[in-house]
């Protein structure tokens, strides 16, 4: 096994490996190419370093990533110091409802950092970047894959700014940041172990409750509500106010000629935006 | 009543036929069989003589039916914006004439940074694609036909 299929064991993280929820496991490497993009391999029974199919509850880290990707095929630069973490998780929800996890992990993400962080003001950036003080510390991106029995995986990843944060992009809504800017940040472990937890009780709570209590919660720490955004899509850019989001997820958006429905945009900020 | 009685029914029908009337009720002691037919079924079981006819001729002169219905379609299993490459500026996954195999990835469907392959099926020969990149599209809607 190279080092870009699947690493090699790094070290441990304690305090994460002490809050995982029953029957997960935590799998720490190296230097992979993509947390994501290993879990999916692994996922789809290509060089998993487990014996037996693949369970809900494998969370990878890794110290770095040689490969990491951010939506559009936009690299994340990925140094060590920062925390790079993808969680397999059961799809059988389907296609249609898996992205309702993104917010899932949002809220979970912002909880964990809200909770070491007292001082913070965690808030959410549609559909689920997490933003202190105005910078962008957190993405994530989650990926479906098909195991070898044609059992349905949804690879949740999160790449969380700690120590080190990238210098701006032309296509950044905010400059990017780390937890450190915003005051005494965790480390990686107690990052890790803080999210976990939070991540396994609001998927069940999505699992037994449905979207509802998920998107609340979302919407409590919504960054922008009732303001005016610009959506760059891939055919072009809709002007109009953020009003809400739907009970799927989408985003709601009140334009001069009526009320529209997103699904996949980059959101931009004008008031803010340079 | 235990059992219906076919024959009162159609005797009943017949009747409204030969007297023009839209309703008769039949009662007995044991039954009450009430035969109905309102005008809006009256003009539904003329219509379909008039209005489909012009659709089955579009449809032949397109040469196609509803992409929906033919049954090489490959649906979008979830609402969302398609991508055709893996990342903008790559070749796409597949082009029309492509021969493919099942399980081939076609598209990627992207709803709220969810992303989620859209694979083939079936094998064949892409004939149709029916999307294009960055276009949104709502559950069950035909992406591509297989051949």
């Amino acid at each position: 096994m190279t080092a870009l299929q699947g690493g090699t064991p790094a070290s441990p993280l304690p305090q994460a490996e002490a809050a995982l929820p029953p029957g997960w496991r935590l799998l720490c490497r190296d230097e992979v190419d993509g947390t994501n993009a290993t879990l999916v391999r692994w996922a789809e029974g290509r060089g998993a370093p487990f014996d037996g199919a693949p369970a809900e509850g494998v969370v990878l880290v890794a110290d770095q990533q040689t490969a990491g990707r951010g939506r559009q095929g936009r690299d994340w630069h990925s140094p060590p110091g920062n925390l790079y973490v993808s969680v397999l998780l059961d799809g059988a929800a389907g296609p249609a409802r898996l992205a309702e996890v993104g917010f899932v992990a949002g809220v979970a993400l912002a909880e964990a950092v809200a909770a070491l962080m007292p001082a913070a003001a965690p808030a959410l950036k549609w559909p689920n970047d997490l933003l202190l003080d105005g910078r962008k510390v957190a993405g994530l991106l989650l990926e479906t894959a098909l195991g070898t029995d044609g059992g349905p995986w949804l690879v949740l990843g999160l790449g969380v700014n700690l120590a080190w944060a990238p210098p701006r992009g032309p296509e950044m809504a905010f400059p990017p940041g780390r937890l450190a800017d915003a005051g005494p940040a965790p480390g990686r472990d107690a990052l890790l172990a803080a999210l976990v937890p939070r991540l396994a009780v609001w998927l069940a709570v999505w699992r037994h409750q449905g979207f509802a209590p998920i998107r609340a919660a979302w919407l409590e720490r919504a960054h922008g509500l009732g303001g005016p955004i610009e959506a760059r899509l891939g055919t072009g850019k809709r002007h109009g106010v953020f009003a809400d989001i739907d009970p799927d997820g989408a985003l709601v958006l009140d334009t001069e000629t009526g009320r529209e429905r997103l699904l996949a945009a980059d959101i931009h900020f004008p008031d803010r935006d340079p | 009543m235990t059992t219906i009685d076919h024959d009162a029914v159609r005797q009943l029908a017949e009747l409204l036929d030969d007297t023009g009337l839209t309703e008769i009720e039949y009662q007995t002691d044991e039954v009450r069989i009430r035969v109905a037919k309102s005008a809006p079924a009256v003009s539904y079981m003329a219509a379909p003589v008039g209005a489909a006819a012009p659709a089955a001729a579009s449809a032949d002169a397109a040469g196609e039916a509803d992409p929906a219905s033919h049954p090489g379609a490959i649906k979008a299993p979830m609402v969302g914006v398609v991508y055709v490459a893996p990342e903008p500026g790559a070749p796409p996954f597949v082009q029309v004439g492509d021969s493919i195999s099942k399980g081939q990835t076609l598209f990627l469907i992207e709803a709220m940074k969810t992303f989620n392959p859209v694979r083939a099926e079936v094998g064949g020969r892409i004939t149709r694609i029916l999307v294009g990149d960055g276009q949104a599209v709502e559950y069950g809607e035909p992406l591509v036909i297989v051949e």
